[in-house]
């Protein structure tokens, strides 16, 4: 009898617990997910998510890789991304480019996807003045920075084999030079 | 019973605790708005904050909304909303909503904008301004974004500028304030490399080399930057030997990762392993000639 009494407390307690450890972990759950709503309307992704559908060049075949994980989103994937190094990269750019007496000063800032075969794609273009609004460059300019951007030599696939990278650049023009690129 | 009737009133506290999260607030009067939109906003600091990766999502860009719509001076949520643009590169939209912090308390996000300015987009000019308005907003201190002074700051933006002479002159104000308030061993070490660095660009090799020195003295040796420079003033002084000595120290620190850099851009005046193996080429280049020159 007295045992029947000590189990039936025990379970009660026992009861007690669980519902007491749910509660705390409902609790805990709204705190730090669950009370966040999303207006998802006007935020369906993540800021720096790029559109491949509105890439502003087109994509050739490109795909992400893999489960399409983008190593790099919070702030890019700069500088391990680099092949070589950041210096290598410059070193090419500016050896490759050619100033064609071209008076452009701004930002032209690239954003885009690297794949695990270092092919780049989803590119999004912004053009910009050195106020960092939005301009329009000679188009050569920018089709020539673009063709130096895109090729895979530039790139070190530094993940696991499926990965991918999003990387971004901003090429500071001073009179149709560059002189600054970042990051 | 007893136990389902505990269930349903523990549930029942829930769902009142979700519901009131959703509650309108039209109702409050502008006091109580701005006190609401302090309280989410230091809340949510309280727990995850908006950095790491809820910065920029969604979720984050919603409560911001929400915070900023319960008063449009909460200036830093305002500054919170371009943070991931500036991570992220996007400079049009990083600099929408930063200008609109700066606007809401310039004393505190203009120095912190020129900080930015200068790192995240190498605008040397914008970010010397708004150090110099930083002068003028608070007259009687000496603002420190990121930790240090903007005296520091302008002499790493006049760096980047390559004006020299202006780059030494705010590195030695800062030295100056520095020593009249804590004391040398205090200074921030990388001061006394990059005021070598601009004593080196200006041929002011022996200032130079003191500085430089006194960078490897606050870090135990261990400085690839500083032996690099040095190594460049030995070579120009024409100390083949120290020049060697140095940039074999330089690689050994470049090796352990004892060189200057940042997590999301390039620091200023970074020095790379291709550096090191071009001056190592330079130096080799001396060498052999001098052997000619004996023979």
């Amino acid at each position: 009898m007295r045992i029947r009494k000590v189990l039936k407390i025990l379970g009660y307690v026992m009861l007690g617990i669980i519902l007491f450890g749910g509660i705390l972990i409902v609790l805990f759950y709204y705190q730090y997910l669950g009370k966040y709503p999303v207006n998802a309307e006007k935020y369906k992704h993540n800021v720096g998510h790029i559109d491949a559908t509105n890439a502003d060049q087109p994509n050739k075949g490109f795909e992400l890789c893999g489960t399409r994980r983008l190593v790099g989103s919070y702030h890019s994937a700069a500088p391990r991304i680099y092949r070589g190094s950041k210096r290598v990269f410059v070193s090419f750019i500016l050896s490759e480019f050619d100033n064609k007496g071209y008076t452009d000063s701004g930002i032209l800032n690239f954003r885009f996807h690297i794949n695990c075969d270092k092919q780049v794609g989803n590119l999004e273009i912004n053009q910009l003045n050195l106020n960092y609004e939005k301009t329009q460059l000679t188009q050569e300019l920018v089709d020539q920075l673009t063709h130096l951007v895109v090729q895979s030599s530039n790139w070190e696939a530094f993940g696991g084999k499926d990965d991918n990278y999003y990387m971004y650049l901003n090429f500071k023009i001073e009179d149709g030079n560059i002189t600054e690129i970042i990051p | 019973m007893e136990i389902s009737l505990r269930l349903f009133l523990s549930l029942t506290l829930v769902f009142v605790l979700i519901s009131c999260s959703n509650e309108n607030h039209e109702h409050l009067s502008e006091e109580e708005r701005k006190q609401l939109s302090k309280d989410i906003w230091y809340e949510e600091l309280s727990k995850h904050g908006f950095n790491g990766p809820f910065q920029g999502t969604p979720k984050s860009e919603t409560l911001l909304d929400k915070i900023i719509e319960l008063d449009s001076n909460n200036c830093d949520a305002l500054r919170e909303k371009s943070v991931p643009y500036l991570k992220r590169g996007i400079p049009h939209r990083w600099k929408t909503f930063f200008d609109k912090a700066v606007a809401c308390d310039s004393i505190k996000w203009q120095p912190w904008r020129g900080y930015l300015y200068l790192y995240f987009y190498r605008d040397y000019d914008k970010a010397i301004a708004d150090f110099n308005a930083s002068d003028r907003l608070t007259p009687n201190y000496i603002d420190a974004p990121q930790g240090q002074s903007v005296n520091y700051w302008r002499g790493m933006a006049y760096l980047g500028k390559s004006d020299y002479q202006n780059s030494i002159n705010y590195f030695q104000i800062h030295i100056k304030t520095e020593l009249e308030e804590v004391g040398e061993e205090w200074i921030e070490p990388s001061t006394f490399l990059y005021l070598g660095i601009a004593q080196y660009e200006q041929n002011d090799y022996e200032e130079a080399a003191i500085n430089l020195s006194k960078v490897l003295n606050y870090n135990n040796g261990n400085s690839a930057d500083a032996n690099y420079y040095l190594s460049l003033i030995d070579l120009e002084t024409g100390n083949i030997e120290d020049a060697e000595r140095h940039l074999k120290a330089s690689m050994a620190n470049y090796e352990k990762g004892y060189f200057r850099y940042r997590d999301y851009v390039e620091e200023i005046r970074q020095i790379y392993a291709k550096d090191l193996t071009d001056l190592q080429k330079e130096i080799e280049r001396r060498n052999s000639n001098i052997d000619v020159l004996n023979k």
